[in-house]
């Protein structure tokens, strides 16, 4: 773990002692997951891709998927010696439970193992997928759902460090205050997406103008067609499906166009494949991928399986998605850590302050533990390291277009938050150190002026973080 | 036409009229729905609001309902406007929306409302769903985007289920899966592949579903409507009627009256009981404190004696001549220490004993610590003064008044001004003293030992009288006081029951009126609301026919 974690966990170490016994234990408690494997927290509205998206991530067919409502529970994601799937009850038991076949979380878990479905917290699947290598993925229920009260859905994961949004094309800035804390703490350690892009006309069009309508607080929206993502990695495609797409392929292009205007004509549409190779095509691929295929299998007849699954890949905007979790989030869980932690600190002192109107109700209640708590937390984000979390949110916000900003100062900004070396950072590679302190300094002037003359609010936030961090570059050269 | 049907105009406005004379007696102060649009107020023509959450296409199902492009930034589609034979009769309305969460179906004949395939129907939908579905009596659902959601069938069994238990009224409303996307196309090709996506995008359902219901049953459907709105107010007060009952009604929110009265009776009971308690109570502590006092003392005076033998013992002449004066000294210190603690421990017993009787909240008038009367200051005395006052003093002054002095910090004695007890303490120190001066050392000796034990004797016996008579008075005070604390309190607590309970007969004489009215007002609106929607129900019944 790094520096800003181990100082948060430092903190809580001494805290712990100065507060109440339950308060202390939930300090204690915060300190010990800020050092343990940080968490991915996959959250969005219903029905807009999550598990099918978590399945492309972990490699493997296991959450399940399909139309509506499908996922009931919480699913921790981890990596393990084995696959294994453990149920967690409310009351904190473990009870292990056999995978269905073919790998897959089974239905109704609380039917299996003979206890009421409200009894059971969450699951626990272990993988030997090195995607969750040092981070756990936390697969959540769809926000918004008419199934459940609104006052039952507490945080999922109140102390994930990041968060995967998948949105659908219609989202709007009111969703956002219904995800768990690490979503809507954004946009720092926030990747968001618009998961179904195959269903959308226009993808790229629509996921652009997500990003400014959700205020930049879910960063930019990455286009992504999980479905293809999911068949493409986890090779449920299989050789009779490439001899039916091969088939397709050879058939008349016109006719084969207007029967994938929808899934039902091209299914039961006058074509040479057999209804069920089609049905199976359309809920492996959907229209769009077998479109994809067919035009792959026209331009080479001889593509091979992999061929045919690398394009798909590559369609599904999978490796962006998973680019831009490395370039976020996973190189940078320290920082975003260490905000989780300093958040739940947050969480705790917020109740704590509340006035006791009712002693019996608290008891041991120590008034100055609210204070005691919240003001360890402020020092922790008083620390210069924090700059580097409010740098990735400015990024975040400027490639979503909420605010915008000219390209070349996007540019720098860019640089700026790279995780290189202070010349890198600076683009000056080479350069002596002197030069580059002056440089810094030079910047950090140039953007206080550009905060303060007649920018926008917005604007001006963005430059006054970039200040600070020129400003920090400044201090570490000149030390 | 059957005869029901020609009967049922003349029995909605009938029904009409009772339900608004029933919302103005139960309900004055609301809106009267009436300023709604009734029959006459109906728009001449009858009017589809298309209405969804943002980003469902709305614009895009009323052109595929037209069968063309839609001119930009027109509201209200009319045949004037758009000459197509589905506006002959009707009007499509597309408000704009001021929210993600409000539909505005202002002035409709009926509601067209659309859900995306693409995920059940959520949380804050459903809430605006039932909203409109309390303005407008005719409700017809549109599942859109089935050509991109192949599992839009699962979709809408989710959905119907959802809407079924959210707005029960709507739990057998007709569903159109349709696809404005593919009607589009459909109307850029032609063949018989347009054909297939024509009927494929289920518009031409809609349409004539749409012309069915609206243009051909227009009066009837604002009828409808005018009656759903005063259904939808009439619910309203019977679930306010019944949250006011239920509130009447809750021994929780009455029971404050009742409460206190119960209090004070259990306080006046228990004082009864607690009145003889004290007294035992107070009893055994002064017994104890008795017991622990001439502990004390005899504890106090043994240790002088054995130290005073031991000084004796290795004494000089000189020593021995000055051992009377020193005695008198120690004892005097003796007293004052036995005496103080005496004094703290029948303290500490009266503002226990009585602090106890008047509960901590009520006005405290009787118990007052006193002021700690300042001692007289040390007059600097000669050791004859100090004699005299240890041998001779009978007159009330000296050692007695001097041991009693802690005393007067007792509350209940000061403030009942105790008389100082008059107590002699005649030591005969002094004569003894003398002799002893004119024996011999060895003597002298065993002659001071023999006084000695004479001496602490008697003074302890003087002692023991002090702290006796002492214990009396306080006794005899404390005991006064406590009966009249009692006495004062137990007035007090009946006088307060009284109050408690006249309060409790007048406020639950009128709580039960205020329940009965509230129950009789809800039954009232229920029943209003039952009649409306039986023939809401056949209208219904009439339109799907």
């Amino acid at each position: 773990m790094g520096p800003e974690c181990n100082a948060v966990s430092a903190t809580c170490r001494a805290l712990a002692p100065r507060v109440a016994l339950t308060v202390a234990d939930a300090v204690g408690a915060i300190g010990t997951r800020v050092v343990d494997t940080p968490s991915l927290v996959v959250t969005g509205p219903v029905s807009s891709g999550k598990s099918t998206l978590v399945n492309a991530l972990v490699g493997r067919r296991v959450a399940p998927t399909g139309a509506g409502e499908c996922t009931r529970l919480v699913a921790h994601y981890r990596r393990g010696p084995a696959d294994r799937l453990d149920v967690v009850l409310t009351d904190g038991t473990r009870r292990p439970l056999p995978l269905a076949p073919g790998g897959r979380v089974p239905a109704a878990v609380g039917d299996r193992l003979g206890v009421d479905p409200d009894d059971v917290d969450h699951l626990v699947v272990t993988l030997t997928s090195a995607a969750l290598d040092g981070l756990t993925v936390v697969d959540t229920p769809g926000t918004g759902t008419a199934r459940r009260p609104r006052s039952s859905t507490a945080d999922p994961a109140p102390d994930a460090a990041a968060a995967l949004v998948v949105l659908p094309a219609t989202a709007h800035a009111g969703d956002l205050d219904a995800l768990p804390a690490a979503a809507a703490h954004g946009p720092a350690g926030v990747v968001a997406v618009l998961g179904r892009a195959d269903t959308v006309d226009g993808p790229d069009a629509v996921a652009a103008q997500l990003g400014p309508r959700l205020d930049g607080r879910a960063g930019p929206v990455l286009p992504v067609i999980g479905l293809l993502a999911e068949t493409a990695v986890t090779g449920a495609l299989r050789s009779d499906d490439l001899i039916a797409l091969r088939e397709l392929a050879r058939s008349d292009a016109a006719t084969l166009a207007d029967a994938l205007a929808d899934p039902e004509l091209f299914t039961t549409g006058a074509l040479p494949v057999p209804t069920s190779a089609r049905a199976q095509l359309v809920e492996l691929l959907d229209v769009r991928g077998v479109d994809l295929a067919v035009a792959l299998l026209r331009r080479r007849p001889d593509a091979g399986l992999g061929e045919v699954c690398d394009a798909l890949l590559a369609a599904s905007g999978l490796g962006r998605l998973v680019a831009r979790l490395t370039d976020e989030i996973r190189i940078r869980t320290d920082v975003l850590a260490a905000a989780a932690g300093i958040r739940c600190l947050e969480a705790l002192a917020g109740p704590l302050l509340e006035p006791v109107t009712d002693p019996a109700r608290h008891p041991g209640r120590d008034p100055g533990d609210g204070a005691r708590v919240r003001d360890a937390a402020a020092a922790l984000r008083r620390r210069a390291g924090f700059a580097e979390h409010a740098l990735l949110g400015a990024r975040a916000r400027v490639h979503a277009r909420s605010p915008a900003l000219p390209v070349e100062l996007v540019e720098e900004l860019d640089r700026l938050t790279g995780r290189g070396p202070p010349a890198t950072r600076l683009g000056r590679e080479g350069a002596p150190a002197v030069e580059l302190a002056g440089y810094a300094a030079r910047r950090a002037a140039w953007w206080r002026s550009y905060a303060s003359w007649g920018t926008s609010r917005p604007v001006a936030d963005v430059a006054h973080v970039v200040h600070r961090a020129y400003v920090g570059l400044w201090r570490e050269l000149t030390r | 036409m059957t005869a029901g049907t020609v009967e049922l105009p003349a029995e909605v406005a009938r029904t009409r009229e009772a339900l608004d004379a029933l919302l103005a007696r139960l309900d004055p102060a609301g809106t009267p729905p009436a300023s709604g649009p009734g029959p006459d107020a109906l728009p001449r023509r009858p009017t589809v609001v298309l209405a969804g959450a943002p980003g469902r296409g709305r614009r895009e199902l009323a052109a595929a309902l037209l069968g063309l492009d839609l001119p930009p930034g027109e509201a209200r589609l009319t045949h004037d406007a758009v000459a197509v034979p589905l506006l002959a009769e009707l009007d499509l309305v597309v408000p704009p929306r001021p929210g993600p969460a409000t539909w505005p179906v202002a002035g409709a004949t009926a509601v067209l409302v659309l859900v995306d395939a693409a995920a059940p129907v959520g949380a804050d939908e459903l809430d605006a769903l039932a909203r409109v579905a309390d303005e407008v009596e005719t409700v017809v659902l549109a599942l859109v985007r089935i050509e991109a959601h192949r599992g839009w069938r699962t979709v809408l069994d989710a959905d119907r289920a959802l809407v079924a238990d959210r707005v029960p009224r709507l739990a057998g409303a007709r569903w159109f899966p349709v696809s404005p996307v593919l009607a589009r196309r459909a109307r850029e090709r032609d063949g018989p592949v347009a054909a297939t996506w024509r009927r494929h995008a289920g518009i031409a359902e809609l349409q004539r579903a749409l012309h069915l219901l609206v243009a051909r049953r227009r009066r009837m459907l604002g009828e409808a409507n005018a009656l759903r709105r005063r259904v939808a107010a009439l619910d309203a007060v019977a679930a306010r009627s019944d949250r006011a009952a239920a509130a009447l009604r809750d021994p929780d929110a009455g029971a404050a009256p009742t409460r206190r009265r119960d209090e004070l009776v259990a306080a006046r009971a228990a004082l009864r009981h607690v009145g003889g308690e004290h007294h035992t109570r107070w009893r055994a502590a002064l017994a104890t404190a008795r017991v622990a006092a001439t502990d004390d003392l005899a504890g106090r005076l043994r240790a002088l004696g054995v130290r005073t033998r031991d000084r004796i013992d290795g004494a000089d002449r000189a020593t021995l001549d000055a051992l009377p004066a020193r005695v008198a000294g120690d004892v005097e210190v003796l007293a004052e220490q036995v005496v103080a603690a005496l004094g703290a421990r029948l303290r500490a017993l009266v503002v226990e004993t009585l602090a106890d009787l008047v509960p901590a909240g009520e006005p405290d008038l009787w118990i007052r610590t006193p002021p700690t009367p300042t001692p007289p200051p040390p007059r600097p005395r000669r050791t004859e003064d100090r004699l005299l006052v240890v041998v001779g003093a009978s007159s009330g002054l000296g050692l007695t008044r001097l041991a009693l002095l802690p005393l007067l910090a007792v509350p209940a004695a000061s403030a009942l001004g105790v008389a100082l007890v008059p107590v002699s303490v005649g030591l005969g120190l002094g004569a003894a003293g003398w002799l002893a001066r004119t024996r011999r050392l060895a003597a002298d000796r065993a002659h001071v030992r023999g006084w000695l034990a004479e001496a602490l004797a008697e003074v302890r016996g003087d002692l023991d009288r002090v702290l006796a008579d002492a214990m009396i008075v306080t006794e005899r005070e404390v005991t006064l006081a406590l009966d009249d604390a009692l006495a004062r309190r137990a007035a007090e607590l009946d006088a307060a029951v009284h109050a408690a309970d006249r309060a409790v007969r007048a406020d639950g004489a009128g709580r039960a009126d205020d329940a009965r009215a509230a129950t009789r007002a809800a039954d009232d609106a229920r029943r209003g609301r039952d009649r409306a929607e039986a023939l809401l129900a056949r209208i219904a019944a009439l339109r799907d026919a």
